[in-house]
């Protein structure tokens, strides 16, 4: 059907809250919970189609069109800083970007700052800012072993509960941004599917306002 | 030889038909080099979407890029004289890195530029030719609109650094981060209710108009909604019908662009291929007298439009072997091409060609040995 909407859901705990969102919004897709090795599942009535991607791709799928609209952490927005639209805070995925060291670390302003990271474009931003000479060691998991080994000072790395780093005996020196998922679109797919793309996120919205309202209470 | 548009790729189609067009409204063509002198690019560095530009010295040793835009290069060379505007239009390769590819692109852009005393009317006009450029490529089309005049006026009372931050949540239609900047920085929330005012109204201009007359305008913003208004109902008296929308989500650079600024879609395509505006500020910068309004066209995304696979490499393969006249096989060829058919002519036929027929020539005459079903 050409007005179906298609949906890039971030894989694993995420996606299934953001999904379970999608659902409480009126956009149910009941095949998605079925215990099967489908990669997409659609509710034709309701005009909408779900596949489930690695959650650094959401980006790419919805910039490059194949998706419509996605759900992607702002780190990974920050990462890649695709041309998409951001519609929507969906508050879900709390978390923060942060600067970690070993516990009682000092740091030597002497020399080089040595980063270990898996987002190497936020954290040269973030030290851009503050003009400080760093060299960035780009790692793509266990990012917490670099500094217990001595390969890097410092860490920038998503921080949930903290947990992790307590214990690997390392603690958070500095705050870089608050993280949370958001609804992006595509720029194009918005232009020829406005009025479906804005019912979704107007749902999802007062979905996410309500489940805000009620936390507070 | 006649040119069978039919076999075509819609790029190509697109690119002669642009230049029909260009031609008939009075755009001269100009034709321009593939290399610039590196420091254009360094003194308007934001003017240029790509950070990475390809450059090399010449053999006398001065630094030169190869150009990874063409405003700039044809705003350096122009004149201007008082009451006249010039009218140009080119099709040219430019050299952009790809951000996704880690890699350089060679792009093929075609545009027009329009420089000098413009007025109302030559908006209008550039705006219509925008429009008739996506027309061109596709019945189901998108040209938004924006003014950056508008833009400029709310966001006067703000520091440049928030003010950018503020541009790129505008661009992303963004309205929590807005909001969050707003807390952050402690900016007056009627300043933010206006953006957030400002970007979810979009769509039919008569609509978005009418709303927009409430926000806090000063007389700038005012002017600026005005002009807005004018070129989109100068457009929509046309019985084309022009698929024209008001969206403030699209934002340029506002140190070089001050007043209209577009971007068109086609359906089928994922990001904008036409990309304009007003750089009355640019050429202010570059030392130019007069305005300028302009657009172009990125033709490299078109083939995006030919899903269709092609369902034969040729429509006939003429087999021959050394026992044939090639004489013979010769002319009985070039009667087939001159029904219009493509011909292969071939000692056996190639690996994974696919044709529609296979002949060859027996005892003088074509005959069919071979059909595609």
């Amino acid at each position: 059907m050409d007005k179906m909407i298609n949906v890039a859901l971030p894989k694993g705990r995420l996606g299934k809250k953001v999904y379970d969102m999608f659902e409480l919004s009126g956009y149910e897709c009941p095949a998605i919970k079925e215990d099967n090795r489908k990669l997409i599942f659609e509710n034709e009535e309701k005009g909408i189609r779900y596949f489930w991607v690695k959650p650094s791709d959401v980006t790419i799928y919805v910039e490059r069109g194949a998706a419509d609209i996605g759900v992607a952490g702002k780190d990974i927005l920050m990462e890649y800083e695709p041309d998409v639209y951001e519609l929507l805070d969906m508050n879900l995925g709390r978390c923060r970007m942060a600067v970690a060291a070993r516990k009682g670390y000092r740091e030597n302003t002497e020399r080089t700052l040595r980063v270990a990271t898996k987002f190497p474009n936020i954290t040269r931003d973030f030290y851009s800012k503050e003009s400080r000479d760093i060299d960035i060691i780009n790692l793509h998991g266990s990012i917490e072993l670099a500094p217990i080994l001595g390969l890097s000072d410092v860490i920038v790395d998503i921080v949930e509960t903290g947990k992790t780093l307590r214990e690997n005996n390392l603690e958070v020196i500095d705050t870089v941004t608050q993280i949370s998922a958001r609804l992006i679109a595509n720029k194009a797919s918005f232009k020829f599917k406005t009025r479906e793309i804005e019912a979704i996120s107007s749902a999802l919205d007062a979905e996410i306002s309500k489940e805000m309202e009620a936390s507070i209470r | 030889m006649k040119i069978d548009r039919n076999k075509m790729n819609t790029e190509e189609k697109t690119m002669l038909e642009l230049h029909a067009l260009y031609q008939q409204f009075g755009y001269s063509r100009y034709k321009m080099g593939r290399f610039e002198e590196y420091e254009l690019y360094v003194r308007n560095k934001d003017f240029i979407p790509s950070e990475s530009i390809i450059a090399f010295s010449d053999m006398n040793g001065k630094l030169m890029a190869l150009k990874p835009d063409l405003t700039l290069s044809i705003v350096k060379n122009y004149r201007y004289v008082p009451g006249f505007v010039q009218k140009v239009y080119y099709s040219e390769n430019i050299y952009r890195a790809s951000q996704s590819a880690h890699s350089h692109k060679e792009i093929m852009q075609t545009g027009l530029e329009c420089m000098g005393d413009i007025d109302l009317f030559q908006i209008f006009e550039v705006t219509l030719l925008a429009a008739r450029s996506l027309a061109a490529i596709s019945s189901d089309y998108v040209l938004e609109m924006s003014h950056m005049g508008l833009l400029a006026d709310l966001l006067h009372p703000l520091d440049e650094e928030i003010r950018s931050e503020i541009v790129r949540c505008i661009g992303e239609k963004n309205i929590h981060g807005i909001k969050a900047i707003g807390h952050a920085y402690d900016i007056d929330e009627n300043i933010i209710e206006s953006l957030e005012i400002l970007v979810s109204t979009y769509g039919e201009y008569k609509k978005v108009i009418k709303k927009l007359k409430d926000l806090p305008l000063s007389e700038n913003g005012m002017a600026a909604l005005k002009e807005l208004q004018d070129v989109c109902s100068l457009l929509s008296t046309s019985k084309r019908g022009y698929k024209i929308n008001v969206d403030f989500s699209i934002v340029n650079d506002m140190n070089y662009y001050s007043g209209f600024v577009f971007k068109g879609f086609v359906k089928g395509i994922p990001t904008s291929i036409l990309s304009g505006g007003q750089y009355d500020k640019l050429m202010g910068r570059m030392g130019k007298e007069g305005g300028a309004i302009g657009f172009g066209v990125y033709l490299d995304y078109l083939d995006r439009l030919d899903v269709s696979e092609k369902e034969y490499d040729v429509d006939v393969v003429f087999l021959y072997d050394d026992d044939d006249d090639m004489g013979e096989v010769y002319r009985a060829a070039k009667e087939i091409r001159s029904g219009g058919e493509t011909v292969t002519v071939e000692k056996a036929v190639p690996k994974k060609l696919v044709a529609k027929r296979f002949v060859r020539l027996k005892g003088g005459e074509v005959v069919t040995v071979g059909q595609d079903d």
